[in-house]
């Protein structure tokens, strides 16, 4: 290499390096002219930049790893997953049993010395005793040519250290895994083991909520006693964790170790449950208990400080509030005795309303009354059928103030509450009237009752209700019903339409007799405003720069303005705004950045949620301002963050709010087979938040999305051999998996690099390799079906000037640079809302749904170009899909129902359906984040999907009302802020 | 004779010493960590309060190219003889973060490209052997360079991504 040429390589590397990926090829092309020895030298580089980012980032350290293929012990050595003081790990297959596990190799030196190898034998046997769904799994211990092998269950997904990273967990999300980490302590330290390295790093999180403890009491065998190993470093004053790899793992171990620990004194228990203490407060907080620059720092802090306990969350139940104060006492013969104390705390919490986990215990009614406010509450309380839980909640504990009185109590029906639109149970105005959406028998119905009566009566006439709000005078009730605006009185009667209004996304009644509501979901819809009698609904101001949809207004009363959500996207409503807009129709204003489903209530605040969690802030009415800093006032609130931006909330005026607890497990199902007759098994039993399924291309993978409650992640999984593989780890949503025709790839959509904003990218379908990104776009994009060229990926695009339209995404194979993606086109951008293009397996067609006829129908047009569009009649569906094996095209029910196929012929040029007809009498289940609520099996004879229960299992049936409610957003959200 | 040339003989013969017994006492749990050794020896030698200590930098530049030898040395010593010795892989402290295996560097290998690298620019090949052998952050190799941290950053991402390249390019590799 000569100094001039290398001086030229550099010049295009670093100019090529601070463009987008997507750009650099052409620029790379551009500047090396025709010079195509430059061009490949420049692009090996960049690539080498992109995948040897990590390359050089941390210290040498020596290894004697084993290759993968090779075979230990009669295991086949997979891939390597991560090695430390402790010795290697692998990803193994046991050949026998043919199930995957994992090989800890152990250090040399210790496989050298006989008398630890024998204590260490001794406890892997007390350890492979310890069958706890909690703990992970010990196999056995294997020998093979001196090298020590222990070979133990494999656990995928993250840890709880990736999981928590700078963000506290939610009450109700922290509490579940705190008890069973309690419990796997419980069963451990009954058979008289002792973890003494419980840590994040050693705690994992299966999507499904399962948690699994690693490495139990390997501490105390492998490693050198904690005090000599943090001697060594410990003294180091230029010792900067993030560069000394060895000091690092001892800060990361120095921040859980309890204080006799720290000082080097035997450990017992006891020093577990100081970890447990740590690891439920960081949970809580999102951040470390003990911190300090250098490792003995930490331990200065263990030793000396109290944890910030003002740092938890102000919805921390009671009784964890005690259980963290007896498990961080500094003198262990003061600290918490038992695990399974810890665990009881742990469940008295969960079945506080603060938590989500469902019913609670009943409390005594006797202290409700004796303080309770009015009569009418008294009353509410004493009528002791409807009550299911009473709990009472000290979020703090150092002020004097009552705590918010809370009262979770059924509805009042046998009914389930519906929870992904606005709120469905509402109080009225004065607060004597509660109002619900809720499912009977299948239908969603309006549902009211007075609050001194027990039972609450069906409005006739409401059937398919959503999203109710009352009339400022409380006597009548307005609700999204069969594409309508409707209004109805409260003591029943004719149910009366006044508008048109197809996908309705919440509604409010002003003072002057008009209501503003948002008709669809449609994007680029602003809110509309009708009178209450009804009539030709009028736009009421206008989109934000950029935001492409208004919902869930509030007349804010008195203050002749109304206050809605308003979004760049729809989805990840989290990063909405808030804004407020005078009835008048000035200029309107954002006040709130990041939340949605804002509400005014009139003690003087809005409150709104944000990342689950409900906020308060002080807001003045008559400036329209907020005041001062907002803060958390309550979790475990139903929410659709990620779908409609809904939120299960309503204030009355006097005081009383009333909300829908979270729960959970609903959105947790397992995947089934259903085939034409209808006939369902299983095809994964392990429930998971999962959705978007789809087949690999030679049917043996299943690709699919699946939530853990925070983010959702591309996963495969060979349901032959039940084996579930995690491809995505990103923090953001990778949703939408794609197959390529080759089944070599996945394409998906990702908000990675801006929250909200979904681009394309795509990876080895084995896991191997970065993910590439495919797009570079401002607007949210999301794949839908390769071309069987495999050159051709349609996608639906989410456009300022027109909604969602079909794209087409080319990709050019470059025998030099592999696959790169081209410019994207337009194949249809209409004003109506054009979603999953689909190709047809021989590549001629494609089929799409569209609501350009009014409702959602399922389309088909010749690609790339040609005459006619068909659009077939009745067909109601969100999602279509090409039989490969038979002519006929399947789509999706747009809610809850069945799947429907429309068998097609093909004369020439022309395409010729069928009317649909039923494809199998059994229902699927809808589920707002799902496209394709199924995916065909490349067979053509059975589908993989979730089925609809005939009986739904439990009726979501309770709300929490907040009595106090004013109050407690005073003390939390005071004036004087 | 400056302080540069001074330092070097002691500073590698320190190293070389405390690589030695750290390896020979090989506790469980307590692997070679050169990053960890290089401090150590500054620690050590800026306690004999020795005039040529005082200068930080130039001691981790110098650290970083003898903490090289050190350990080419005892690769090569020590190469056929051990049963599985010779390679070394990077290893993030946190196991569970990374999804697939590091790249895999024999040492010597990694030697023989920076010296390559070196032939045709020296100072990017430095930049990569402070960042590899002595875990000098890049405002660190900035200061012994005598550039500007982003000078550093630059240099540092092209020798990497050519190291990279260099070490992983194989003939078999299909070009996906």
């Amino acid at each position: 290499m000569t100094p001039e040429r290398w001086r030229q390589i550099s010049a295009i590397f670093n100019a090529a390096k601070q463009r987008h990926p997507a750009d650099q090829v052409a620029f790379v092309v551009g500047a090396c002219g025709a010079d195509d020895a430059l061009r490949r030298e420049v692009s090996v580089l960049l690539r080498a930049h992109q995948d040897g980012a990590g390359f050089g980032g941390l210290p040498l350290m020596p290894s004697s790893h084993l290759q993968s293929g090779s075979s230990l012990c009669g295991y086949r050595i997979e891939s390597l997953l991560g090695a430390g003081g402790m010795g290697e790990v692998y990803r193994a297959r046991d050949t026998k049993l043919d199930r995957a596990v994992a090989i800890k190799i152990l250090p040399e030196s210790f496989a050298h010395d006989p008398e630890r190898l024998a204590r260490f034998e001794q406890e892997a046997k007390t350890l492979a005793a310890l069958n706890h769904p909690n703990i992970a799994i010990i196999y056995g211990l294997e020998e093979e040519q001196g090298i020590q092998a222990l070979v133990m269950e494999l656990i995928e997904g993250p840890t709880l250290a990736d999981r928590i990273g700078q963000r506290a967990f939610p009450v109700a999300e922290a509490l579940p895994i705190a008890r069973q980490i309690a419990e796997a302590l419980e069963v451990a330290h009954e058979h008289g083991i002792v973890h003494r390295d419980l840590k994040p790093a050693n705690i994992k999180v299966r999507p499904d909520g399962t948690v699994k403890i690693l490495d139990f009491g390997l501490a105390k065998v492998l490693e050198p006693t904690a005090a000599r190993a943090l001697e060594a470093v410990a003294t180091s004053p230029i010792a900067s964790p993030a560069r000394m790899t060895g000091v690092g793992v001892l800060l990361g171990t120095a921040a859980y170790m309890s204080p006799e620990q720290a000082a080097g004194k035997p450990v017992d228990r006891r020093s577990d449950l100081w970890a447990l203490g740590v690891v439920i407060l960081e949970m809580l907080t999102g951040r470390p208990a003990f911190t300090g620059e250098t490792v003995s720092h930490v331990l200065a802090a263990v030793l000396t400080h109290e944890p910030d306990w003002t740092a938890l969350p102000a919805a921390t139940p009671e009784p964890i509030r005690r259980l963290l104060r007896r498990c961080l006492e500094k003198d262990r013969r003061r600290r918490l005795e038992s695990a399974a104390d810890a665990r009881l705390e742990i469940e008295e919490a969960l079945t506080a309303p603060a938590g989500t986990d469902g019913p609670g215990s009943a409390t005594t009614d006797s202290r409700v009354a004796a303080r309770g406010r009015s009569l009418l509450w008294t009353g509410v309380a004493i009528i002791g059928a409807a009550i299911s839980a009473l709990v009472w909640w000290a979020p703090w504990r150092s002020s004097p103030p009552p705590p918010p009185r809370m009262l979770l109590a059924s509805v009042g029906a046998d009914a389930s509450l519906e929870t992904n639109l606005g709120a469905s149970a509402i109080l009225s105005p004065d607060g004597t009237t509660l109002a619900f959406v809720a499912q009977q028998q299948g239908e969603a119905r309006l549902f009211v009752r007075k609050l001194d009566q027990i039972q609450a009566a069906a409005l006739a006439g409401t059937d398919g209700a959503a999203s109710p709000f009352f009339s400022p005078d409380g006597r009548s009730l307005a609700f999204f019903a069969g594409g309508k605006l409707k209004r109805i009185s409260v003591t029943g009667g004719a149910a009366v339409s006044l508008c048109d209004a197809p996908f309705g996304r919440g509604g409010t009644w002003a003072d002057d007799d008009t209501i503003f509501f948002t008709p669809t979901s449609v994007p680029n819809t602003t809110l509309m405003r009708v009178s209450a009698l009804g009539g030709t609904p009028v736009p009421f101001g206008m989109l934000s720069q950029g935001a492409v949809t208004q919902r869930w207004p509030q007349a804010i009363p008195g203050a002749n303005a109304v206050l809605y959500t308003e979004h760049l996207s729809t989805n990840s409503w989290d990063g909405a705004t808030l804004v407020v807009a005078p009835l008048s129709g000035g200029p309107s204003k954002v006040v709130v950045r990041g939340g949605h489903y804002g509400r005014y209530v009139a003690s003087g605040h809005l409150i709104y949620m944000q990342e689950g969690r409900l906020f308060a802030i002080r807001f003045d009415r008559d400036r329209l301002e907020t005041i001062g800093k907002a803060v958390p006032a309550l979790d475990g609130v139903a929410a659709s963050p990620s779908v409609t931006g809904g939120a299960q909330l309503a204030a009355s005026s006097e005081g009383t709010l009333v909300y829908i607890p979270a729960t959970a497990a609903t959105a947790a199902n397992p995947i089934e087979w259903m085939t034409r007759d209808g006939k369902t098994s299983s095809l994964r039993a392990m429930k998971a938040d999962w959705a978007n399924p789809r087949f690999s291309p030679d049917g043996q993978k299943l690709a699919l999305e699946i939530s853990d409650g925070k983010q959702r992640d591309i996963w495969v999984y060979e349901w032959a051999r039940d084996r579930l593989t995690q491809l995505t780890f990103d923090k953001s949503n990778e949703r939408f998996p794609v197959w390529t025709p080759d089944g070599l790839r996945i394409a998906f959509a990702s908000d990675r690099a801006k929250p909200g904003i979904r681009n394309m990218y795509w990876m080895n379908a084995d896991g191997s390799g970065d993910v590439i990104r495919l797009t570079d776009s401002p607007e949210d994009q999301i794949p839908s079906s390769w071309h069987r060229s495999g050159k051709l990926l349609a996608f639906q695009t989410l456009r300022l000037a027109t909604g969602w339209d079909l794209t087409i995404l080319p990709m050019e194979d470059d025998p030099a640079h592999g696959w790169t993606p081209g410019e994207p086109s337009v194949f249809l951008g209409t004003a109506a809302s054009e979603n999953s293009p689909m190709f047809s397996p021989d590549g001629r067609w494609i089929a799409y749904t569209s609501n350009e006829s009014g409702t959602q129908d399922v389309w088909v047009r010749p690609f790339p170009t040609g005459g006619g569009v068909w659009r077939i009649a009745a067909s109601r569906g969100l999602y279509s899909q090409w039989s490969a094996t038979t002519p006929e095209l399947l789509m999706a029910p747009a809610a809850q129902g069945k799947i429907m196929t429309a068998p097609y012929t093909v004369v020439g040029d022309s395409f010729r359906a069928d009317t649909p007809q039923v494809w199998s009498p059994t229902n699927i289940r809808s589920d707002p984040n799902t496209t394709n609520g199924f995916d065909l099996h490349p067979d053509g004879k059975r589908v993989a999907t979730v089925a609809a229960p005939e009986q739904v299992d439990s009726n979501q049936d309770k709300v929490v009302f907040i009595f106090n409610f004013f109050d407690y957003l005073r003390r939390i959200a005071p004036r004087t802020h | 004779m400056d302080a540069r040339d001074r330092l070097v003989p002691l500073v590698y013969q320190e190293l070389r010493r405390r690589a030695a017994a750290h390896l020979r006492r090989e506790r469980p749990g307590q692997t070679l960590q050169p990053t960890a050794l290089v401090h150590e020896v500054f620690i050590r030698l800026v306690k004999q309060d020795h005039p040529a200590w005082k200068n930080r930098s130039q001691f981790l530049g110098v650290a970083s190219q003898m903490m090289r030898r050190v350990l080419v040395d005892r690769a090569r010593d020590t190469k056929g003889t051990r049963r599985k010795g010779g390679q070394w892989v990077r290893i993030p402290f946190d196991e569970a973060r990374i999804s697939r295996p590091p790249l895999d560097v024999s040492l010597l290998d990694l030697d023989n490209a920076l010296t390559e690298l070196a032939a045709f620019d020296a100072r990017k090949s430095e930049v990569a052997e402070m960042r590899f052998f002595g875990g000098l952050t890049l405002a660190e190799a900035g200061d012994v360079l005598g550039i500007s941290v982003a000078t550093v950053e630059r240099e540092w991402h092209m020798a990497r991504a050519w190291l990279y390249a260099r070490l992983t390019k194989d003939p078999k590799r299909r070009d996906a």
